[in-house]
C-alpha cells in the first residue's frame, strides 16, 4: 500500500519511485560473446543435419522406424531453440515475453492434433477409376 | 491539490527516461515504467509472431500430412532439389541471424555506425539468399517442375538422369521412379548423355509431358485388372506402369506445390525483412528520433529471427528427406 507521503493511487500506479514495480520486470540483454557461442553452435548443429542425409541410422538403430526424421527434426528444434532462447532474447526477457513465446508453439501442436484427423481419409481406389480420369 | 498524485505523476513521466545501455529511451506516458514500455512492445512483436506461427505451421502440417500420404514420390521429388544451394542458403540465413543479433546489440550501447554496418550486413546475406534462391527457381521452372502449366515431370526425371546423374540415385536407391518408365529410356540415351556431359546442355524442348511409353505389361495385382479393362469405358487404358508413373508425377506435383508455396512466402518474408531494415538504416542516417531508442532495430530482429527459424525447419524437411 501506499504510505501518505507517496505520489501514488490504490492501485500504485504513478509512483515516482523508478524501482521495479510490481508486474515490470527488466529485460536482460545478451552480451556479444555469448551470441557468438550461439553462432558458431548453430553452425555445428547445421553441420550434423547435413550430416545426418548421408548416414542411415536406421542400420545402427533398428527398433525405431524413421529415425532418421526423427533425429532430423529433434536438430532442427534444438537449433529453434537456441535462437528463440538466445538471439530472440527470451532468456533476458521478462515471463510473459517466455510465456508469450511459449504459447506459439503450444497452438501449433494442438493444430497438428487437429490436423491429424485428415490421415484417416485415404483416396478410396475404385476399379475403372483410372480410365475415366483419361477421358 | 490542484493536480490528482497520479497525473502528477504523468507529468514526472516526461522527464527524459534514464539511460538504458547507452541509448537513449523515451517513457511514453500511458507507460509506469521504460521497463513496462519495453515489455509492451516486445509481446507486441511475439503476439504477430505468433500469428505467424500459425501462419506457417499450416503448411508445415500440410507438408507432414502428404509427406505421411505420399512418402514414395516426395523421396523421388526431393532428389531436384540441390542440397548445396540449399547448405549454403541455410548458412547465409543463420549468418545474416547473427549479424542481425549483433545490429541490436549495437542498438542497445548507440553504437550508430556499428548497428548500421551490422544492418547493412544482413540485408547483403539476404541478398545473397534471394540470389540463390532466384539461381534454384529458375532451374526448376526450366526443367518444368514449376506446378503449372510448365509443369512436365517426365522432362524434368529425364534431366535429372542425364545431367545430375541422380536419376540413378531416385531410380536404384528407391526402387521405383525412373525405373519403370524411364530405364530404357535412359540406356538408349546413354551415349549423348555421356557426350555433353563436359559441354553445353541438351535440348530437352522436345519431351511432352506424360508422353511416355512402356514396355512391361502389368504382371499383378489390382494394376494388373486394369490393364484389361473392357472397351466399353471407351477410354484409352493405360498400363500398370503408366499409371503408377501419372499417379507419381501428380504426387510429385503436390510436392512442388508445397515446395513453391512455402518458399516462396518464406522469401517474401525476407524481402519485407530487407525494406525494414532499410528503412532502419536510413533512419539511422537522418539520426531519427525513433532509433535513439534502440526497440525498433529489436523488433525488426524478432522478425528476422523468426525468418531464420522457418528456414531451419524448410531446409532439413524440403532438401533432406531420407
Amino acid at each position: 500500500m501506499a504510505s501518505s507521503h507517496s505520489t501514488a493511487d490504490a492501485h500504485g500506479h504513478g509512483a515516482l519511485n523508478r524501482g521495479r514495480l510490481p508486474g515490470s520486470e527488466h529485460i536482460n540483454h545478451p552480451n556479444p560473446g555469448i551470441l557468438t557461442v550461439i553462432y558458431f553452435a548453430l553452425l555445428g548443429l547445421l553441420v550434423v543435419t547435413v550430416g545426418l542425409y548421408s548416414v542411415d541410422l536406421q542400420k545402427v538403430i533398428k527398433f525405431v522406424p524413421g529415425i532418421n526424421l526423427i533425429v532430423a527434426l529433434i536438430v532442427a528444434v534444438i537449433k529453434a531453440a537456441l535462437v528463440v532462447w538466445f538471439f530472440m532474447n527470451v532468456r533476458g526477457g521478462t515471463r510473459l515475453i517466455a510465456l508469450w513465446a511459449f504459447l506459439g508453439f503450444i497452438w501449433l501442436l494442438f493444430m497438428g492434433g487437429i490436423f491429424m484427423d485428415y490421415l484417416t481419409r485415404h483416396w478410396v481406389d475404385q476399379a475403372g477409376w483410372q480410365a475415366i480420369q483419361r477421358r | 491539490m490542484s493536480t490528482s498524485p497520479s497525473l502528477r505523476a504523468m507529468e514526472a513521466n516526461y522527464v527524459p527516461a534514464q539511460a538504458h545501455h547507452g541509448a537513449e529511451q523515451e517513457l511514453f506516458p500511458q507507460f509506469e515504467d521504460i521497463d513496462q514500455q519495453n515489455e509492451c512492445y516486445v509481446v507486441g512483436m511475439w503476439t504477430f509472431l505468433v500469428t505467424e506461427i500459425m501462419f506457417f505451421g499450416t503448411l508445415f502440417l500440410a507438408y507432414a500430412i502428404y509427406r505421411t500420404l505420399y512418402h514414395e514420390a516426395y523421396l523421388d521429388a526431393h532428389h531436384f532439389l540441390n542440397v548445396f544451394w540449399g547448405t549454403l542458403n541455410t548458412f547465409i540465413l543463420l549468418t545474416s541471424s547473427y549479424t542481425m543479433v549483433m545490429a541490436v546489440w549495437a542498438a542497445q550501447q548507440a553504437k550508430k555506425w556499428l548497428t548500421i554496418a551490422m544492418l547493412a550486413a544482413t540485408i547483403v546475406c539476404s541478398f545473397g539468399f534471394l540470389g540463390i534462391k532466384y539461381i534454384e527457381y529458375s532451374t526448376k521452372i526450366h526443367e518444368g517442375l514449376f506446378p503449372g502449366y510448365g509443369w512436365n515431370y517426365t522432362k524434368a526425371l529425364r534431366i535429372l538422369e542425364e545431367e545430375h546423374g541422380g536419376g540413378a540415385k531416385a531410380g536404384g536407391e528407391h526402387g521405383t521412379a525412373a525405373e519403370g518408365g524411364h530405364g530404357t529410356a535412359a540406356s538408349s540415351h546413354e551415349g549423348p548423355a555421356a557426350g555433353h556431359g563436359a559441354g553445353h546442355a541438351a535440348d530437352y524442348s522436345e519431351i511432352q509431358p506424360g508422353a511416355v511409353t512402356f514396355d512391361r505389361a502389368p504382371k499383378e495385382g489390382f494394376n494388373a485388372m486394369t490393364g484389361t479393362v473392357p472397351e466399353t469405358i471407351g477410354a484409352p487404358v493405360l498400363s500398370a506402369e503408366a499409371t503408377r508413373e501419372e499417379t507419381r508425377g501428380r504426387h510429385a506435383r503436390l510436392f512442388f506445390s508445397i515446395y513453391f508455396t512455402m518458399t516462396g512466402l518464406h522469401g517474401v518474408h525476407v524481402l519485407i525483412g530487407i525494406l525494414m531494415m532499410a528503412v532502419l538504416i536510413v533512419m539511422y542516417l537522418m539520426n531519427h528520433k525513433l532509433v535513439r531508442d534502440y526497440i525498433p532495430t529489436e523488433l525488426i530482429g524478432l522478425y528476422w529471427h523468426f525468418v531464420d527459424i522457418v528456414w531451419i525447419f524448410l531446409f532439413p524437411m524440403m532438401y533432406l528427406i531420407s
